[in-house]
């Protein structure tokens, strides 16, 4: 029996540090194991830093873009050129392979790996979506609903693969074993001398969109220089330099440097490591700071939102615009990114110098100011669910949406981790009040539905074919409850992270016997209504402390500290 | 004229009509032994005077002696004379296909020789102008299977390009056979040369290339815009405008036809592509044609454009061959239009379409001068037009159909079938009603015959080589004549019936926009070639070079004997309903079509 267990991450680099955990919380599971990450090799050195994995096998995905759209060759060369590319990949025989890319091209490749077992997004052998595993499920939910997936998706990479990490805590993990420390002291020491504290800045991203505006990034260093006589090592690759050297120049702050092109992965790592802070769009090496403890003040623009993909750890910030459009999906194309201008430096400035002070921050104790007018600052901890949280850090009341967020959290958590009836499941919802409860009332009558429909199936599926009109009644009214709760989902953004677990559960049952169907479908029924009640009583009902996160200190307790 | 297969049947009828003037010789000489027929023409002997039978078989063992070619193969004789050469061949066990040149030495020898008994063992094909070779006929086949082709002395002095002509003929038939290629066809910016355009995609399709017909009548707006916008200012304010226009069009043009990377590109008329962009694409190894299927004393654009061609197909020939040399383009084919039999096609009208669209008389096209002047003689009777521009303030404009719109061709179809005599008057901007120096033939005609229709067209130069007037189609040269015929063939249904059952049949034989497109491909090889490397490989070509022999299965849903594009794979993977499990091969192939499509 092969003992490889594959975790196949054709992302970026961001993604590859953010597995890392899994693949620790892996390889202590199965001590005999071999880890072995899929990754493209434009990203092989990252792979090739991660904690806990044993071999990187680097797949040319730029060059397999490149025969499938290469105009002058025909079929046989296409195939050939793509089998000798996926080789390394599709002749190995794997015990387990978890999918930590959720895109079509790698349910192909799941379809193709040899594995006993297999997580995350794969084709069936019918040619539908099918996704294994619950957080996995959640994953892909993940895409379409951040507003409503609290989690990390550290977190989510890790409970996907199998790992609790809820129960043992496993940090982002780094195999750097001392390359780059000489280099970084060198540097330094000659680039970048001085006393002030040394804040790495990464002004730039690979996606323009999470950008915050070069002119925000040197307004915001040139607060640091003045009010901390801080120094700035300014990263990022080499095609970025040009814009970063201008940053650097405009900043003009002594004993700063442009570091832009200049490192590979464990020189950059050496450098942030040296860093007291590093301020940073969201992208890979702010996981790279997060990895090697240093702390983190992130923004969150454009499709970014702050609880997804913000640095792992306890004590980082991340600022989230606050906009209706925010964050926006992937495939938008935005002509006024009015989100960029409502995180303002002297906001960002502000939460550095704190950031830069020895004492911890707690959630809910800066004050509230108008440069924070536009935005929301989040601080990242640990939750009582054990997951990664970000809790507001600012001295100010929650808001409704917050409060939605944390009814799902504290749903998904109880219904992924505990298996538990969720809280408050077993009261029906309140015919009163409007928006997200009208929502969730809906749900529940189509709940109820589905599930009467199924049990009146089970009931007849034995019978004689004198029951066969009322069985095709029957499948109708489930056919059209599943559409009814996809369009309510549509209409309710709210309550699509509902709808859409539904959906892609719903995927996943396999064709069987009429009575087999029945029940599967009863219980898929069932479990929505669980949780739309249960999320109903959460945000009706729910007290201080019930949602996750929503604990906090007595007024006259902050006040007394100011 | 169109190549004539010569039997024993036939032969005394093609010889009938035949003009006298091309049935001249010199004299026929009676040769000193055996006194057998020798004719003389244009100052030539044709075979020896003394003993033809002896000379044709010294003719015979040269051959025989320099060549591999052996008793039983077909050799293609360029030129006949009266036959000796041809029995030579025959007597020694060869299988001859004559291939004359001379109008004038056929009728001669149907005169002067037992030309039935000769033509029960020998295949004979009378050629006017070797370029009809490439149009439809039995002698494609005779010339594809040609062991070798050997021509008479009197061929080389007397018609000097035949047999040139015959063997790049019969090498372009055999080159091209199983011979695919990526094409793209750029069409027109607007107008009817628009459905040609696409017209000629599907033929190329239909006959196994993979084909982007690149669409760019969108861009016809834009130049249209630029004009209005400018409307009031001097001239060369507009021509800056479409010029910089222009250049922008052709520049995506070219990006769209790399991408697809062809081995040859089809322009027509009016695609507003670029002397510059033309000599891109040919410099990146693409052969670059034109069918230009306007009049040319209309469209005067191909004076500019020509030369800049590897290839170019008019629809005229005569004068314009002489133009279009003098203009730096030596290399042209002549190439009338057709019709789509896909879209034409005998279809008995529904009830509502007998309402909508039937009549005793229709007319389906623009309102020409000579056609309004004409058909104000059948104001009043059940006549119906339709097309457009037609001037609403003429009282003819009462026959015209739903407000003068433009018609599709599925509509056109429909009119055709509805009609009982469709009139068809090629248009003239100059001419009250027929054109006597009409050349070209109108797709208009090929249409109304795939349709299985009866029309009426006015006389035209170039008609007789395509129809046979009489018996596949009825012509009129006059405003009497056309009246003439148009009241007799109403009282005649059968007759009506008849003539266009030939008329369909001829249609689908020989003019279909497969048939052109066949011959516009072969015209290519035979001029220029494309790059050896371009050719795509048939499908039964490739499950050798897929070490994988899952392959083979999944590739056996396709035709073995043609090629096969990587979206057609892609489309049969993922269309219909299944029930088997994905294979690795389909799953691949899902993978690549997913890379191509951008996906993540």
């Amino acid at each position: 029996m092969p003992d490889d267990i594959l975790l196949l991450n054709l992302t970026r680099l961001g993604d590859l540090v953010q597995s890392t955990p899994l693949a620790v919380g892996l390889k202590k599971a199965h001590p005999g194991a071999r880890l072995v990450v899929c990754a493209q090799k434009r990203f092989l050195s990252a792979a090739q830093l991660m904690g806990g994995v044993d071999e990187v096998l680097p797949i040319d995905y730029d060059a397999l873009k490149d025969v499938s759209s290469d105009p002058s060759s025909d079929i046989p060369s296409m195939v050939s050129k793509t089998e000798d590319l996926l080789a390394p990949l599709l002749r190995r025989k794997f015990r387990m392979a978890v999918n930590l890319t959720h895109t079509r091209t790698s349910a192909y490749l799941m379809y193709l790996i040899d594995a006993r077992e297999k997580s995350g997004v794969q084709m069936s052998p019918e040619g539908e979506r099918m996704i294994r595993h619950p957080w996995m499920l959640f994953l892909h939910n993940f895409g379409a609903n951040k507003q409503i997936t609290p989690f990390n998706l550290v977190d989510i990479y890790a409970e996907g693969g199998g790992v609790a990490i809820h129960r043992e805590r496993i940090p982002l993990s780094l195999r750097l074993s001392g390359a780059g420390e000489g280099w970084a002291d060198r540097f330094l020491r000659e680039r970048a001398p001085g006393g002030g504290p040394l804040i790495a800045v990464q002004t730039t991203a690979s996606d323009a969109r999470k950008m915050w505006h070069p002119s925000s990034f040197i307004r915001m260093c040139r607060i640091l220089k003045e009010t901390a006589r801080a120094r700035f090592l300014f990263i990022g690759g080499r095609e970025e330099r040009e814009l970063v050297e201008k940053i650097h120049a405009a900043v003009d702050a002594p004993g700063s440097a442009v570091v832009a092109g200049e490192t590979d992965l464990r020189q950059l790592c050496a450098l942030l490591r040296r860093a007291d802070l590093m301020v940073t769009n969201d992208t890979g090496p702010m996981h790279l700071a997060a990895a090697v403890g240093t702390p983190v003040v992130s923004l969150a623009i454009g499709p970014v939102y702050y609880c997804n993909t913000a640095p792992y750890g306890e004590g980082h910030v991340v600022f989230q615009p606050k906009l209706p459009c925010a964050p926006c999906s992937f495939h938008v194309r935005c002509v006024h990114p009015e989100c960029k201008s409502l995180v303002t430096p002297e906001a960002v400035a502000a939460i550095a110098l704190l950031r830069l002070r020895p004492e911890k921050l707690s959630p809910g104790t800066v004050p509230d100011g108008p440069e924070f007018a536009g935005c929301e600052a989040y601080l990242t901890g640990w939750g009582e669910d054990g997951l990664m949280d970000c809790l507001p850090l600012l001295d100010r009341a929650p808001t409704e949406r917050f409060r939605l967020e944390r009814g799902y959290r504290t749903l998904w958590a109880e219904v992924l981790l505990t298996g538990r009836r969720p809280t408050g499941s077993d009261r029906p919802i309140s015919p009163e009040g409007n928006g997200i409860l009208e929502a969730l009332r809906g749900l529940e009558a189509l709940a109820s539905k589905g599930i009467a429909a199924s049990n009146d199936i089970l009931r007849h599926a034995g019978a004689p074919a004198a029951h066969l009109s009322l069985l095709n009644r029957r499948l109708e009214e489930i056919r059209s409850c599943s559409r009814s709760i996809r369009d309510l989902g549509t209409a309710v953004p709210d309550a699509n992270g509902l709808s859409l677990m539904f959906i892609l559960e719903e995927e996943n049952l396999r064709e069987g016997d009429l009575a087999g169907s029945a029940r599967e479908n009863a219980a898929l029924f069932g479990n929505l209504l669980l949780r739309t009640r249960s999320l109903a009583y959460l945000l009706t009902e729910g007290r201080a402390g019930q949602i996750a996160g929503e604990k906090r200190e007595p007024a006259d307790a902050v006040a007394s500290r100011r | 004229m169109p190549v004539k297969s010569v039997t024993s049947e036939n032969f005394s009828a093609i010889a009938r009509a035949l003009p006298p003037d091309a049935c001249r010789l010199d004299q026929v000489l009676a040769s000193r032994k055996d006194a057998l027929p020798v004719p003389r023409l244009r100052g030539k002997t044709i075979h020896s005077a003394f003993d033809p039978r002896q000379e044709a078989v010294r003719f015979v063992d040269a051959f025989r002696q320099r060549s591999d070619v052996v008793p039983g193969d077909t050799v293609a004789v360029a030129g006949n004379g009266y036959g000796y050469v041809a029995e030579a061949f025959l007597e020694q066990g060869y299988r001859p296909v004559v291939f004359e040149p001379s109008a004038a030495l056929f009728h001669g020898m149907t005169q002067g020789r037992d030309m039935g008994a000769f033509l029960r063992s020998v295949r004979y094909y009378l050629v006017d102008d070797p370029a009809d070779l490439l149009r439809p006929g039995e002698h494609r086949s005779d010339l594809a299977s040609a062991k070798a082709i050997v021509s008479l002395p009197y061929v080389q002095w007397l018609f000097p390009a035949f047999s040139e002509g015959l063997a790049g003929k019969a090498a372009a038939i055999r080159a091209a056979d199983g011979a695919f290629y990526r094409v793209s066809v750029i069409s027109p910016l607007s107008g009817g040369s628009w459905e040609i355009a696409r017209y000629a995609a599907r033929g190329l399709a239909a006959i196994g290339h993979a084909v982007d017909f690149v669409d760019v009548s969108g861009f016809g707006s834009a130049f249209a815009a630029i004009r209005e916008f400018h409307q009031g200012d001097k001239d060369d304010v507009v021509t800056k405008g479409m010029v910089a226009y222009q250049e922008w069009a052709s520049g995506r043009i070219v990006e769209r036809v790399n991408a697809f990377d062809p081995a040859v590109v089809l322009v027509l008329a009016q695609a507003p592509i670029t002397a510059e962009h033309l000599r891109i694409l040919r410099e990146a190894g693409r052969r670059v044609v034109f069918w230009f299927v306007e009049d040319f004393r209309l469209f005067r654009s191909w004076e500019r454009d020509a030369r800049h061609y590897d290839l170019f197909f008019p629809i005229q020939k005569g004068e314009f061959f002489r133009e279009l040399e003098l203009c730096g383009q030596p290399r042209r084919h002549y190439l009338p239009l057709g019709a789509d039999e896909t879209i034409f096609f005998p279809s008995p009208p529904s009830v509502e379409e007998e309402k909508r669209f039937g009549a005793l008389l229709s007319f389906m096209g623009a309102g020409y001068h000579n056609r309004r002047q004409f058909f104000n003689a059948l104001l009043g009777r059940d006549f119906r037009i339709w097309g457009t521009d037609w001037p609403a303030r003429e009282p003819l404009f009462r026959h015209v159909q739903e407000g003068g719109r433009r018609v599709t061709a599925v509509e056109t179809a429909k009119i055709f079938n509805a009609t009982r005599v469709n009139l068809n008057l090629h248009s003239s901007t100059s001419h009250e009603g027929v054109n006597p120096f009409g050349d070209f033939v109108n797709p208009r005609t090929f249409e109304i015959a795939a349709c299985g229709a009866f029309q009426l067209v006015d006389r035209r130069a170039l008609l007789p080589d395509l129809f046979d007037e009489g018996g596949e189609i009825v012509c009129f040269g006059s405003r009497s004549e056309f009246h003439e015929r148009l009241d007799h063939f109403l009282e005649h249904p059968r007759e009506r019936a008849e003539i266009s059952r030939k008329g369909r049949e001829r249609v689908l034989r020989e003019h279909t926009y497969a048939g052109r497109m066949r011959e516009l491909v072969e015209a290519v090889h035979e001029v220029c070639p494309p790059e050896a490397g371009r050719r795509l490989h048939p499908v039964s070509a490739m499950s050798s070079r897929l070490a994988d022999p899952g392959w083979e299965k999944l590739l056996g849903g396709f035709p073995g004997d043609r090629p096969l594009e990587f979206d057609a794979l892609l489309a049969s993977v993922t269309g219909g309903s299944r029930e088997a499990p994905f294979t690795r091969q389909e799953t691949l192939t899902l993978l690549l079509g997913g890379l191509r499509r951008g996906d993540a």
